[in-house]
């Protein structure tokens, strides 16, 4: 008898959880309006192609992306925008390039029923959740450098024995390492 | 890292003549293929190219920079409803495993990455410039690193 209790909670939870993520409603208002989604992002195209492949089987919606560094997704963005034929619906980037088209008024303000999930410090008024971050250190090739030479802290590779061994994005044109 | 401290580590940087690429995924193939030994580039490279024989590690820096990623509809989007049902999937839960179990960071708790080490990482959220400070420090950097 327990055992059935239990059982029915659950599968009462599972129901109102996947109710909470997917609405079908909406999911039928967009399969009205082609059953596809467009999307411009920075991150990489086999994570989202990941994603995309289980939104597609849970859904029945199509999803094109089309993926660029985070400056050049709010480029053509913009561009699209400002002639009046923006192709994307929903774009996947990091916070400076999206307050940039936030203020010109581009984006959106959509309260998702799984942004609940989310605590409210992680919220951005204008962006919503936080869902995701590049996470920015020190990488070295264990092939090439020697364990008693690789740098304990930021501040070492400024040491001149690293000098002609970094690479790093160009701040002069990559968003993040700009900021 | 004070900003001070900061900016004085930007200039000494600069004049270590790093090779600057267009953006982290690049500088990550560059320390993955061993032509340069150390970049500075997003952590979850050593994951990502890890897995296919990449033999790459990182720092475990006390705390490290984090650039927050939002997903966010367009306001003449022609898909809006298709655009609400993307945003509600991949905001939850499902979604966060998959990018989690493909190397990203997300920010949920008890998903992690697979990386070791990735649920101790601690980081400080990058400053957030507006499009005029932005241009500011894009001048600034670049009569710093192209000079």
């Amino acid at each position: 008898m327990e055992s059935t209790k239990l059982l029915l909670v659950l599968v009462f939870l599972s129901f109102t959880c996947e109710a909470a993520a997917q609405d079908p409603r909406l999911i039928d208002a967009a399969k009205k309006e082609g059953g596809k989604v467009i999307i411009y992002g920075s991150p990489e195209t086999p994570v989202v192609d990941a994603v995309i492949q289980t939104f597609q089987k849970k859904t029945g919606l199509g999803a094109d992306y089309w993926r660029a560094s985070a400056m050049s997704v709010m480029n053509r963005a913009m561009s699209e925008y400002r002639a009046g034929n923006a192709l994307y619906d929903v774009v996947l980037n990091n916070t400076d390039p999206l307050y940039i088209m936030a203020k010109a008024g581009m984006l959106a303000k959509y309260d998702s029923p799984t942004a609940k999930k989310y605590p409210n410090d992680q919220i951005d008024p204008y962006l919503g959740p936080i869902s995701r971050l590049g996470i920015v250190g020190i990488v070295y090739n264990k092939n090439v450098v020697r364990p008693e030479n690789v740098p304990r802290t930021l501040e070492d590779l400024v040491q001149p024995k690293y000098r002609g061994m970094l690479v790093m994005a160009d701040p002069t044109l990559h968003v993040t390492t700009i900021q | 890292m004070g900003k001070e401290k900061a900016e004085k580590f930007i200039v000494e940087l600069a004049a270590m003549k790093p090779i600057l690429v267009e953006s982290m995924l690049p500088a990550g193939e560059r320390v993955t293929t061993g032509e340069m030994p150390i970049a500075i580039t997003f952590v979850k490279y050593v994951f990502t190219n890890g897995r296919q024989g990449a033999p790459l590690d990182y720092v475990r820096l006390e705390r490290m920079l984090g650039d927050c990623h939002f997903a966010v509809l367009n306001n003449k989007a022609s898909h809006p409803n298709a655009g609400k049902a993307f945003l509600d999937y991949y905001l939850d839960d499902e979604s966060m495993k998959i990018l989690a179990q493909n190397g990203e960071f997300v920010n949920r708790k008890g998903i992690y990455q697979p990386l070791p080490g990735a649920d101790r990482i601690q980081y400080v959220q990058m400053e957030n410039l507006d499009a005029k400070a932005f241009e500011e420090k894009k001048k600034q950097y670049g009569r710093i690193f192209l000079r």
